[in-house]
């Protein structure tokens, strides 16, 4: 969770004066995952139907449009591995070690110290992180687009009907940057960090 | 049968969701865990501190004997800042209100990890506010009745995140793509129509009219 979220999470918990902020994690998570996707896919099918005069069904919009939302979910979820990826790379091979040592091989044993540092800086990570976006955001507007095309063959209409569905990419794009800006927070072992 | 099914995979969808509140995912990383003393320690961290949020800094405290937390200890922190880092005077090492301010020089006071501070009451925690980027030395000291040990680890605190002026070459990507799908399109498109344009005689096929000139 990054941490501007996490901070708003213990801010509104303490505000609604409950003892957990996980209501309102489950609260905001439900609502990012179910809700706000939901209602933006719905908008940018009512859109494109409005302004095109398309006439298959709004369902069939939604359904067929967001499918070619997701090659931009894929590298939302590539970049957030990679993160996790790049700083806790080197508790994989401790891992394998004390495994080995619970099968009955001392040599391999863990004997204490310290840990490698990340794999990759924070910048390079971000660099990365945001070539990932770039390649799902382009992916994602090429498969609307074509999914345009079908329904209106003519140019300037694929185009009036591609608008809301590119609006919408671009916005999940926005989404995803903004993220990857953000510092990640370290949940489950500190209290509530709030700004100095 | 199809609303249902729908039914079906919301009301999961749903409980999964409402589970989530329980997986405190995004966990620290482990820095350090090393055998001193009577003692196993295990030091975490946020897994990429930078200096312009607040950074925590954790301690498992373990029986060396029998891997037991132990839960009475005084757990004291010294944070030395990064040797090269030109540090400015504004620039400090800082607690939560209430946790003692440091600057740059010599000697520094600890910071203390308790257990009051930390969501799992099993460590100690302390949330830190590193001042400047670098390869900063954390030295943390355990003391338990008439048992003491100290530790060290470094701890590699990124630039501040937030820059974007950083990623712009990568941002003007997808729209430079864009555009040049458009035009690729455009051109494609011109050639057809004026293709269509032509009297029926001469839309010849290319390839057809290569082999007819060839024969001839």
């Amino acid at each position: 969770m990054t941490a501007p979220l996490a901070s708003f999470t213990s801010q509104l918990a303490e505000r609604l004066g409950l003892a957990t902020s996980q209501p309102v994690t489950s609260a905001l998570l439900f609502a990012a995952l179910v809700l706000a996707p939901a209602a933006l896919a719905l908008s940018a099918a009512y859109v494109s139907r409005a302004v095109t005069g398309v006439s298959a069904p709004m369902r069939e919009l939604f359904c067929r449009f967001s499918f070619s939302l997701i090659p931009l979910g894929i590298a939302m979820w590539a970049g957030h591995f990679l993160f996790h990826l790049s700083v806790g790379w080197s508790s994989g091979w401790e891992t394998i070690r004390r495994a080995a040592a619970d099968a009955g091989w001392p040599s391999l044993e863990w004997r204490g110290g310290g840990f490698s540092a990340p794999l990759l800086g924070l910048e390079a990570v971000q660099v990365l992180q945001t070539v990932l976006l770039d390649g799902g955001v382009l992916l994602a507007l090429y498969l609307s687009w074509r999914v345009c095309l079908t329904y209106a063959p003519r140019g300037r209409d694929a185009l009036r009907l591609f608008a809301s569905w590119a609006g919408l990419a671009t916005m999940l794009y926005a989404v995803g940057v903004w993220i990857i800006l953000q510092p990640m927070q370290m949940r489950g072992l500190a209290g509530p960090i709030l700004s100095p | 049968m199809k609303t249902l099914r729908y039914g079906w995979a919301f009301q999961a969808l749903l409980l999964f969701e409402l589970a989530s509140g329980n997986a405190w995912a995004d966990g620290g990383v482990v820095r350090f865990r090393g055998v001193q003393g009577p003692f196993v320690i295990t030091i975490f961290t946020t897994p990429a501190p930078t200096p312009d949020s607040a950074t925590d800094v954790s301690l498992l405290v373990q029986r060396r004997d029998s891997n037991v937390a132990i839960l009475d200890a005084t757990v004291d922190l010294q944070f030395t800042p990064p040797a090269l880092s030109v540090a400015k005077p504004t620039e400090q090492l800082c607690g939560l209100p209430g946790v003692a301010l440091l600057g740059h020089g010599a000697t520094q006071p600890s910071v203390r990890a308790t257990r009051a501070q930390a969501s799992n009451k099993l460590l100690y925690a302390a949330p830190i506010r590193f001042g400047v980027a670098g390869h900063w030395t954390l030295e943390a000291s355990v003391t338990r009745g008439s048992d003491s040990a100290r530790v060290s680890c470094s701890i590699a605190v990124g630039p501040p995140t937030g820059r974007l002026a950083g990623l712009l070459p990568y941002l003007l990507l997808p729209p430079l793509m864009v555009i040049l799908f458009a035009i690729n399109q455009s051109l494609r498109k011109k050639p057809r129509l004026a293709s269509a344009n032509l009297p029926e005689q001469q839309k010849v096929n290319p390839i057809h009219a290569a082999s007819m000139s060839q024969s001839g």
